[in-house]
C-alpha cells in the first residue's frame, strides 16, 4: 500500500492569471469582454492618456499606462485580490489612491467583499448591488458614480477576468 | 469583433478531446493531485482529504464531481462519478452521469460513504438550488451514509455579504440540509482574513459539511 503525502493546498491553485485566455481557446470565434470594452471606451471618452493600472492577470487592455502612479492621470483597479481586503481596507486603498489622483476607477468583485465576514452593516439596503453602491458612498463621505450593470450573476459573465462592481469616484 | 456580456453567447465550441480536457482540468483543482499521484509512489492528498480518510466508515465510497480518482490508491471499493465524458479517457472505471438524478437511478441506496469536495458545478445557486442538488445524491446514500460536503462561500448566489451574519447564512444552509433527512455531525466555517489572499481552503472550499444520511 502507498503511502499518503499531505500537501499544502495553495499549490494546486495557479489558472486565474491565464484564465482569459485559455476560455478564449474554446471558442473558434473571437471575442471581446463586454466589460472590458466599456472600461476602454470610458478611459477614451474622458479623455485619459496616462492610466495606472492595477492588475492581476494577462489580459490586454487598450489604452496607455504609466508604471508611477504619481504620473496618472487615471487609477484604474481590475485587480481580483483588491475584493479581498477587509472593507475598511478597501476604503483605505481607495483613499490612498485619491491622495495621488484626482480620479479611480474601481472594479470590485462583488463575491468577495466583506471577505471576512464580520463587517456587516445591516442599514444598508436589502439589494446588495444597491448596498455595495451605498457602502462605499457613505464609507468614501463621496458620491461616486456606478458604471455596474444588474445581474444575477451565474458564473457566465466573466467576474472573475474583470470584476462586476465599477465605481468612478473622483477628487472634489 | 463580437462582444460578449456572458458565456452563453458564445458559440462554435472547439469540441476536439485536447479542449474537453484542458476545460475539465481548469475547473478540477484536485485533478493536479492525481497528475502527482501518479508519477509518485506516495498519494498526494490535502489535509482535508485526510481528515475524510480518518472519518469513512467500511463499505462502499462514492465520489462525485470532486476529480475523486486521486483517491483510488486510498479508498477501498471506490466509485468515481464525473458528469465530462473526457474524465473515461484518463480514468476508465469512472461513471459518467449527465444530471444528478442519474447518480440515484444508478446506485440506488448504494454508499456507505459519499464525497463532494468543492463541486464547481453545484455552486452559482442559492440555498433551495443548492438542496435540489444534494437531494440528488441523497438517493444513491444507504441509511446512516456519512455525507461529506464542501464549498466555497464566495459561490454561493442572492445574498447580501454586506448584510447577513456570514457564519448564520452558512448555519442556516445545514439546517435546510439537514431537513432533506440529514444530520449535521461536524462543520468548519472559516473565512479569509482580509489580507488579500483567497479563502482559507480554496481547494477544498472553506465551508466543510459531514452530515450522517438518516432514512
Amino acid at each position: 500500500m502507498r503511502k499518503n503525502k499531505v500537501i499544502e493546498d495553495k499549490n494546486l491553485y495557479k489558472w486565474y492569471k491565464n484564465w482569459n485566455k485559455v476560455q478564449k481557446s474554446f471558442f473558434t470565434e473571437p471575442y471581446q469582454l463586454y466589460e472590458q470594452v466599456k472600461i476602454e471606451k470610458f478611459v477614451s471618452e474622458n479623455g485619459f492618456k496616462k492610466v495606472f493600472h492595477i492588475k492581476d492577470n494577462y489580459v490586454k487592455w487598450n489604452f496607455d499606462t504609466v508604471s508611477d502612479i504619481e504620473q496618472a492621470d487615471l487609477v484604474l483597479v481590475t485587480d481580483q485580490k483588491f475584493s479581498r481586503y477587509t472593507c475598511k481596507q478597501i476604503i483605505e486603498n481607495i483613499n490612498s489612491f485619491l491622495g495621488k489622483c484626482n480620479d479611480v476607477f474601481i472594479c470590485l468583485n462583488r463575491h468577495y467583499l466583506n471577505i471576512t465576514g464580520t463587517e456587516v452593516d445591516t442599514s444598508l439596503p436589502d439589494d446588495y448591488e444597491t448596498a455595495i453602491a451605498v457602502w462605499l458612498e457613505k464609507s468614501l463621505g463621496t458620491p461616486v458614480k456606478n458604471y455596474s450593470e444588474k445581474f444575477i450573476d451565474d458564473g457566465g459573465y466573466f467576474t472573475w477576468v474583470v470584476p462586476d462592481q465599477k465605481f468612478y469616484i473622483q477628487n472634489k | 469583433m463580437k462582444i460578449v456580456r456572458h458565456y452563453s453567447e458564445l458559440e462554435n465550441n472547439i469540441q476536439d478531446q485536447k479542449s474537453a480536457y484542458l476545460r475539465y482540468r481548469v475547473g478540477k483543482i484536485k485533478h493536479a493531485l492525481w497528475l502527482k499521484t501518479r508519477k509518485s509512489n506516495e498519494n498526494y492528498i490535502t489535509k482535508y482529504d485526510e481528515y475524510i480518510l480518518k472519518m469513512i466508515q467500511p463499505g462502499k465510497t462514492g465520489i462525485f464531481g470532486s476529480a475523486g480518482y486521486f483517491l483510488d490508491g486510498c479508498i477501498k471499493d471506490l466509485t468515481v462519478i464525473e458528469r465530462e465524458p473526457i474524465v473515461k479517457s484518463f480514468f476508465p472505471r469512472a461513471e459518467i452521469v449527465k444530471h444528478r438524478k442519474e447518480i440515484g437511478t444508478r446506485f440506488p441506496n448504494t454508499f456507505d460513504n459519499f464525497i463532494v469536495t468543492n463541486n464547481r458545478a453545484d455552486l452559482w445557486v442559492d440555498a433551495n438550488g443548492l438542496c435540489e442538488h444534494l437531494a440528488h445524491y441523497r438517493e444513491a446514500m444507504k441509511n446512516d451514509c456519512l455525507f461529506f460536503y464542501s464549498m466555497r462561500d464566495t459561490q454561493l448566489t442572492s445574498w447580501n455579504r454586506f448584510k447577513i451574519n456570514h457564519y448564520q447564512v452558512f448555519i442556516d444552509l445545514a439546517k435546510q440540509i439537514e431537513r432533506l433527512g440529514f444530520e449535521c455531525l461536524e462543520s468548519q466555517i472559516e473565512f479569509a482574513n482580509g489580507d488579500g489572499n483567497e479563502n482559507p481552503d480554496t481547494t477544498n472550499g472553506n465551508i466543510k459539511y459531514l452530515f450522517k444520511c438518516i432514512k
